[in-house]
């Protein structure tokens, strides 16, 4: 990998029998030096300053111990239920065009993809929250992704052929043939549409095509 | 003629002498003042559970009430010490049970305690009152069902980041109802789900309730609930911070912190949903310190809670704060005296988060009492690094860690001597210091110049050659404890210093360059030392003087080698020395 620390393989020559090879972190460009030889005093070589890549690779841990943080700092980021950086209280004026799907340059790095699997759907799929800001837009994607999965079903199963056209339409309303529902981190389904949206999405874990038929039952569930 | 006072009078006198350096001082002023002394010492503080043996202290001190020992070195908490290294307590709970059966309180941190332990505490200690397990592993949430069902006036149990094995939640609810004299309980690190209708009952009958750190797995929906049952918390740890869509939480929440008049420190905020930061709006004018270190907020939402707190004293917080979150702290935490800045994402790269130097020489800039910093970021220079120490010469405590390893000044790409060099040459009562960067011998020139109350300091990837060290071991007169890795230092430094080895607690290299024959000529010079080698390839009997070993811990010792550690461990036998060679 171009511009990380790098583990080099150090030559390490003493008045042993035999030169060890050892691993040791070194920044990127840095020349082979040997520990243990006589120390010359001043500066090492100093080392290019890295390029890192703007696009953020995931670096394995290769230096045991190090950066020096203990274990219930380690993984913050990925452990939390919000998996990825919360947004910020929504207070900034919007954006002059809010196009679908617009992200904020310091979000960019930001998605929340959940599940979301479909009444009758054999295969799930998953969205991405944070490229939507409002329900609507999060409706129309979520019919969009079903209407191509309940064709293909449809070729199989005759019975459902006529109701693929407009079957996802109604989503947010409960007018519709089905209903978006959501599942929060303590695992109760709530209709999708009740809170604002950051609250939403902060505390979305998947989401859920259910029958509207189906709902009451749903509803007798959360009770 | 000679004159002295009754006993009873210099007991009653020494009784006002509470720290340990004027307790060891009065012991040595002469005979019958060490006899004395040792009757009425109550409180013992062991540094190194090693450096002297249960007996030995229970021996001299026949009625002490509270003890306190600390078990591996401290790179164990980064994993540079292996399993089974050793600091088990068993040993000394057993010689106290025996000793002293009207001992109170019991401080561990990093050692490996039993659930048989914490049984026998439970039993053997009929006032007991303070258990404090600090970064300790071993036990069990059994251990804590004997402790909370046999401890009558147990005032503080706090588990302080241990590792517990978390059988389930049952063990709270073996508090007897007759128990109300919790003072302090930290679960804080505990994963699984205690019983609530326990913790309220439990928090509900402890008028004097002043700490209460709940674990992730209490829901932020119940913590109103527990707040009503204990206004009088001066100190709260939240649980999950997130509640999903309730308004009606929400409400019910910021009642509840609005009733918590004594309110002074917060912590605990995983999972933080930024909607309901503004629940404990009405505590933050009283807030000293404030712990937001597993928050994941972003900067807007940290900047508003910050502002609202001018009396904080101590903030601990994620890189998320960025600059402009510090600049906020400049501006509003007058009384600030410890930052720690932890870095939210330690293994990548580019943390697309904007903290660099800027923020720290902010914090410098803008609060004159600050004095503990610990400091996680991906830049620094030299430049800050004198700015900081103009600002601050009243810093005690300077840990910084920029994150690659060998990072010069990213100004000027020249090392991070200058700037550190600073901070010793001002900072003139600095106690502990922790270094990274890029460094050549010429910081440890400085500090070994400069750093005469230094106590503490940690080296990793740094210094060219032994002088570097050497600078250390003969300039630095207070030091006590020293922990390098990955330097190369080797034996000329430490066989230059050996007497120096002596007048401090401890000494872990790891990865550096010493020898095994230096650690054995060491051993043999320094009877009062144990001279550690830990090796997990397994390969100490095969050893050629020359080979550098892995890891090398040397402590002094009254209590001679010990006899619990690992077949990769070995203190070098000073008998076994001199047959060999």
């Amino acid at each position: 990998m171009e511009g990380y620390p790098k583990l080099k393989k150090v030559m390490i020559k003493e008045g042993c029998e035999e030169t060890r090879l050892e691993l040791r972190l070194c920044p990127p460009g840095d020349d082979l030096y040997s520990i243990g030889g006589s120390g010359t005093h001043g500066t090492n070589c100093p080392p290019k300053k890295p390029m890192f890549k703007t696009s953020q690779k995931r670096v394995a841990a290769v230096v045991v111990g190090w950066p020096p943080v203990r274990t219930s700092r380690k993984n913050i980021m990925t452990s939390s239920y919000n998996s990825t950086k919360v947004v910020s209280l929504p207070e900034k004026a919007p954006a002059a065009d809010s196009g679908g799907g617009k992200k904020t340059s310091s979000d960019h790095e930001n998605s929340l993809y959940v599940k979301i699997n479909m009444d009758g759907v054999a295969i799930g799929r998953k969205v991405d929250l944070k490229a939507y800001d409002n329900y609507q837009r999060l409706s129309s994607s979520v019919d969009e992704l079903f209407k191509g999965l309940l064709a293909a079903q449809g070729d199989v199963s005759s019975s459902t052929t006529k109701t693929q056209i407009d079957v996802t339409t109604g989503l947010l309303d409960g007018n519709g043939g089905y209903t978006l529902v959501y599942e929060d981190n303590e695992g109760d389904r709530i209709l999708v549409g009740d809170v604002p949206w950051n609250m939403f999405i902060s505390s979305a874990k998947r989401l859920r095509v259910l029958k509207t038929s189906e709902l009451s039952v749903c509803r007798h569930w959360n009770n | 003629m000679v004159y002295s006072l009754p006993e009873e009078v210099l007991e009653h006198v020494f009784s006002f002498i509470t720290l340990d350096k004027d307790r060891n001082a009065v012991s040595l002023v002469c005979k019958s003042w060490y006899e004395i002394e040792r009757w009425c010492r109550r409180r013992i503080f062991v540094g190194n559970c090693y450096a002297v043996s249960p007996s030995i202290m229970t021996r001299r001190f026949p009625e002490v009430r509270s003890v306190e020992l600390k078990g591996k070195p401290h790179f164990a908490d980064f994993n540079l010490v292996p399993e089974g290294w050793g600091g088990f307590a068993c040993p000394w709970i057993s010689e106290m049970s025996r000793a002293y059966p009207w001992l109170e309180e019991i401080r561990l941190k990093r050692m490996v305690v039993t659930d048989e332990s914490l049984e026998l505490i439970s039993t053997s200690f009929k006032n007991f009152k303070v258990l404090v397990l600090s970064s300790c592993e071993g036990f069990s949430t059994d251990g804590l069902a004997a402790i909370a069902a046999n401890c009558r006036n147990l005032r503080k149990l706090d588990l302080r980041e241990s590792e517990v094995m978390d059988l389930s939640g049952h063990w709270l609810s073996h508090f007897p109802n007759t128990c109300t004299s919790l003072e302090s309980l930290n679960i804080a690190c505990l994963g699984s789900e205690v019983s609530f209708s326990a913790l309220e009952r439990l928090v509900g009958r402890s008028p004097n309730l002043k700490i209460l750190r709940l674990n992730r797995a209490v829901p932020l929906e119940k913590l109103s609930t527990l707040l009503c049952r204990a206004p009088q918390l001066v100190e709260l740890g939240t649980g999950a911070y997130s509640s999903g869509i309730r308004s009606d939480v929400y409400s019910s929440l910021s009642k509840a912190f609005l009733g918590c008049k004594e309110l002074k420190g917060l912590s605990g905020f995983w999972d933080v949903d930024p909607s309901y930061l503004l629940a404990f709006y009405s505590v933050c004018s009283r807030l000293t310190s404030l712990n937001l270190s597993y928050a994941t907020i972003r900067s807007p939402d940290i900047t508003k809670v910050i502002s609202q707190c001018p009396n904080l004293q101590r903030l601990w917080v994620l890189d998320h704060v960025e600059d402009s979150g510090l600049n906020a702290v400049a501006l509003s935490c007058k009384d600030l005296r410890e930052l720690r800045v932890f870095p939210s994402d330690p293994y990548i790269a580019d943390a697309n988060v904007t903290l660099t130097e800027q923020g720290l020489v902010s914090v410098s800039e803008g609060c004159p009492k600050l004095q503990s910093v610990l400091y996680f970021c991906r830049q620094m220079s030299n430049s800050a690094l004198i700015t900081i120490a103009r600002n601050r010469p009243n810093l005690i405590c300077f840990r910084l860690c920029v994150i690659e390893p060998r990072a010069p000044d990213y100004l000027t790409l020249e090392p991070l001597d200058v700037g550190f060099g600073a901070i010793v040459e001002h900072c003139k009562e600095l106690r502990r210091l922790s270094l990274s960067g890029l460094l050549t011998d010429r910081v440890f020139e400085y500090i070994g110049r400069h750093a005469k109350r230094l106590e503490m300091l940690s080296i990793a990837f740094a210094g060219n050659s032994d002088l570097g060290l050497h600078h250390v071991l003969s300039g630095c007169d207070g030091l006590r404890k020293l922990e390098i890795r990955d330097c190369p230092f080797g034996d000329k430094a430490l066989l230059a210093n050996v007497a120096k080895l002596e007048t401090m607690r401890s000494l872990w290299m790891s990865s550096c360059a010493v020898s095994y024959g230096a650690c054995k000529f060491l051993s043999q010079k320094m009877p009062m030392l144990n001279v550690e080698v830990i090796d997990e390839n397994g390969s100490l009997d095969s050893r050629f003087d020359s080979c550098p070993v892995e890891k090398l811990y040397i402590y002094r010792t009254v209590a001679g080698p010990r006899s619990d550690m690992p077949g990769y461990i070995r203190t070098i036998d000073r008998d076994r020395v001199n047959t060999i060679s």
